[in-house]
């Protein structure tokens, strides 16, 4: 899927923005922002922690907004964005009781309520800078954002895709990253890079899925 | 012929016997041995057999071990390209610190010890300092950053060497160099006390009689007399810098990341941390332990060889 058109030209965006529009590859995004050098900046919503914290001299004066996108066919902006996430897994076993117990752990885990009580009590210690970010959006509605904040971020979860972790997953991120720093470094061709490295990710995805008995399809 | 072999056997019996008869006369001994025995076995021996076991099964943690005999060391060395990447990084990387280091080591242990006492001490307390303080190479992932505000960078815009922040650990180019320069830095390690106490204890004797019977200079006098007193500290300090030498991995994953861009600074030991923890293929990884255990041992023996020899 990487190597189709939209993913090559979306390559080539992104890795223009730094070889032609000289975006500073590495920086530190609090610092920056606190110092002005940075006025606006492109960020994941957990920087809101830090921010707050470790930038009480700017407190008031900064926002956040949903994402800049891209203008479609139809006039609407597609600011789609992916985000990561952290999960639970269960084992299986034979033992249907052990089976049922975890079941009714997650489920409690899970729950709005237990993850309210969670975000609440884990601010109420650590202050706002352990602003929890659930996964339950019932439950984001009722931690410590104002109103404003509520809908930009409710705006922009709606818009939020996740991405499939398939086996061999790991590779697809690795690859990417090198294929990224290659042409950022040498200011090498974007389409060629990243059709080489679509190989070598298709190759370990193989390797992996062989592995497990998984279906591959070419 | 018969009565040879008969009488060679019957003396290693008579041997066994009577060394078995010593130490069961001596069993305090042996009882004070035990808490070192115990320790040593449980973490240094059992985990090296249950790595040569596993590395001969395909073990991902949630199912059991299934036995593939030699499949694991076959797909190593045939069909692992970053097998080889890191194999050449981690000689590289050896055959620079490692002798540079210990050379480096023993001349500074031999500068300073012509100061006065108390200025050696301080001097052994900053060369040492590294070393103790574990984690402190992560200043150098400051130093080198990509930010135009890392030091180095912004050291070079300053005086305008450079026009645009070079991504020291990022880029291929760069990395492997400056994980060399910052092991390199890191080198003055337990080998380097061992020298200065060493050369402590060079008898004083030994050079008069050296500079009486015709030695001319300093440097005669380094590999004639200094040298063979101290073999003992020469051989552990080779040790100690070949094992450290090829398990460098602490470094290149502070520095380059993990994984490190198009597998610069891959060295054996960050790709035993990738196909174990990141790919939970422990039979692999086990494998990979193996092999660096065999390259250990045998560089071990011929460095040891060759030290033998030093100064006769």
């Amino acid at each position: 899927m990487i190597d189709s058109e939209n993913g090559v030209t979306a390559f080539k965006l992104y890795t223009s923005l730094y070889n032609d529009y000289g975006l500073p590859t590495v920086y530190d995004f609090v610092s920056r922002f606190r110092s002005g050098e940075m006025p606006i900046g492109l960020a994941t919503y957990s920087q809101f922690n830090t921010l707050s914290v470790s930038a009480p001299e700017i407190r008031n004066l900064w926002d956040f907004a949903p994402f800049p996108g891209t203008v479609k066919a139809d006039g609407t902006v597609d600011n789609s964005v992916h985000c990561g996430g952290v999960c639970c897994m269960m084992i299986a076993t034979d033992d249907e009781n052990v089976k049922n117990n975890s079941w009714e752990f997650l489920k409690w885990w899970v729950s709005t309520e237990t993850q309210v009580r969670f975000g609440r009590e884990i601010e109420s210690v650590l202050g706002s800078s352990a602003r929890y970010t659930t996964a339950n959006t019932e439950a984001l509605k009722q931690l410590a954002w104002s109103g404003d904040q509520l809908k930009v971020l409710e705006e922009q979860m709606a818009k939020t895709v996740g991405f499939r972790e398939i086996a061999g997953g790991y590779s697809t991120t690795r690859h990417m990253t090198n294929a990224i720093r290659r042409v950022i470094n040498n200011k090498e061709d974007a389409r060629e890079t990243l059709l080489t490295y679509a190989r070598t990710i298709n190759e370990e995805i193989k390797v992996k899925r062989r592995e497990f008995n998984l279906p591959l399809y070419e | 012929m018969q009565s040879v072999f008969g009488k060679y056997w019957s003396m290693k019996r008579e041997n066994l016997r009577y060394n078995w008869d010593k130490a069961r006369r001596m069993k305090v001994c042996y009882l004070f041995l035990l808490p070192y025995a115990v320790l040593f076995t449980t973490f240094i021996i059992l985990p090296i057999l249950t790595s040569i076991y596993y590395s001969f099964t395909y073990y991902n943690i949630l199912e059991p071990a299934r036995f593939i005999g030699f499949q694991n060391y076959i797909n190593l060395v045939l069909q692992d390209e970053v097998f080889l990447t890191a194999v050449k990084n981690t000689f590289v990387i050896a055959v620079i610190v490692g002798p540079i280091g210990y050379i480096l080591s023993f001349l500074f242990a031999w500068f300073i010890n012509e100061l006065p006492r108390w200025l050696r001490t301080i001097a052994v307390v900053v060369f040492y300092a590294p070393s103790i303080a574990g984690g402190a190479y992560t200043v150098f992932s400051i130093i080198f950053r990509g930010d135009a505000y890392g030091y180095l960078n912004s050291i070079l815009l300053q005086f305008g060497l450079i026009d645009a922040p070079y991504l020291w650990l990022l880029d291929p180019k760069y990395i492997l160099p400056v994980v060399i320069i910052v092991s390199l830095w890191m080198s003055m390690g337990s080998g380097f006390l061992s020298f200065v106490a060493g050369l402590q204890g060079v008898d004083r004797s030994m050079y008069e009689a050296g500079y009486v019977d015709g030695i001319r200079n300093r440097w005669q006098e380094l590999y004639f007399i200094t040298l063979p007193s101290m073999k003992p500290m020469l051989l552990f300090g080779a040790v100690m810098s070949i094992t450290g030498a090829f398990n460098v991995s602490d470094v290149p994953r502070a520095l380059a990341g993990y994984p490190s861009t198009d597998y610069a600074a891959r060295t054996i030991v960050t790709h035993l941390f990738d196909y174990g923890f990141s790919r939970f293929e422990m039979g692999y990884a086990s494998a990979i332990a193996t092999v660096l255990f065999l390259i250990m041992l045998l560089c071990n023996k011929v460095i040891q060889s060759a030290l033998r020899k030093v100064g006769t």
